[in-house]
């Protein structure tokens, strides 16, 4: 992954549209398996297919994930809405419920990607060829890796989630352990 | 895939574009401009046609909208004037009979973007 690309490119004076792709990978001690769901919220070029980004192809979905902005003294919640109109996301909430009950995905990970449309693999675009740039699959921003917290709603249309980062999980602190003498008798002494 | 069906609307069709850029501007007025998705699909185009026809190619256009309405499908369709065929939705259009057997139907169709 290399940042490089894209940081010299948003500063030209029309850069190439953000991509934006989000990862979802479920816990094998949570879930029962450690399955990858890849989403984008739009359709390529060629024939309107599916993205694909280093090799990886992006299901079309309508998903949006908001509030990534770091406020002053405290971590991100970001908040991630997925359509729940085809019950693909209520699909794999019961799939995941009967491994841990009432788990509603809880602990997966989730990742935004961010590229740019300059960036992505020549499969996208008519022709086999990237008419924007040359495809480079290492090209992003910095990836934002954040744990699903809790299920704030799911109806007929829209599933939506509360996003946190590692640390900001209930009962989570740095360190996570502290290191006293009654634990470890020889912290402290000098001899 | 379906098609509707080859009946030309009327002269005086109006398409719309506006894409979604977001711009960000202040004070003194130079500006970025960024896209955020593909670039081309951030341009849907929504045409507002009109068929000025016999009761019967009116009823096909119903039929035909009602079917895709059902299925919940988009369309292909070659607006006059474009260069090839596009996809489409329609979700509202309207139909009045003026005279015995003429009817017009006012059709609002908007691009999408799917296989």
């Amino acid at each position: 992954m290399s940042t490089d690309p894209v940081f010299s490119e948003v500063q030209k004076i029309n850069p190439s549209a953000i991509i934006e792709l989000f990862v979802l990978q479920l816990d094998n001690a949570l879930h029962g398996a450690t399955t990858i769901y890849r989403f984008h919220a739009g359709s390529n070029l060629d024939a309107n297919g599916e993205i694909v980004f280093a090799g990886n192809t992006y299901l079309r979905f309508p998903i949006e994930a908001t509030g990534f902005a770091y406020q002053r003294g405290q971590l991100p919640r970001p908040k991630l809405r997925v359509s729940n109109a085809t019950g693909l996301i209520s699909s794999i909430l019961v799939s995941v419920n009967q491994v841990t009950r009432g788990n509603d995905l809880t602990g997966a990970t989730f990742t935004r990607i961010r590229t740019m449309a300059r960036f992505l693999d020549a499969i996208n675009f008519p022709g086999n060829t990237n008419p924007l740039g040359t495809p480079d699959p290492s090209a992003e921003f910095k990836r934002q890796v954040f744990t699903i917290d809790r299920k704030s709603a799911e109806n007929r249309e829209v599933v939506e989630f509360e996003l946190a980062a590692s640390l900001d999980m209930a009962g989570v602190r740095a360190p996570k352990r502290q290191c006293t003498r009654a634990l470890f008798p020889s912290i402290g002494t000098f001899n | 895939m379906a098609t509707f069906p080859s009946i030309q609307p009327k002269y005086g069709q109006q398409k719309r574009s506006a894409p979604l850029t977001r711009t960000v501007r202040f004070a003194d007025g130079y500006e970025h401009r960024i896209l955020f998705g593909i670039a081309e699909h951030q341009n849907p185009k929504v045409f507002n046609f009109t068929f000025e026809v016999s009761e019967t190619e009116a009823d096909t256009i119903e039929t035909f909208l009602d079917a895709r309405a059902n299925d919940s499908a988009s369309f292909d369709f070659q607006p006059p004037g474009e260069a090839s065929s596009s996809k489409f939705v329609c979700e509202a259009w309207s139909k009045s009979i003026p005279y015995l057997n003429r009817a017009t139907v006012q059709v609002t169709f908007r691009q999408v973007f799917e296989p």
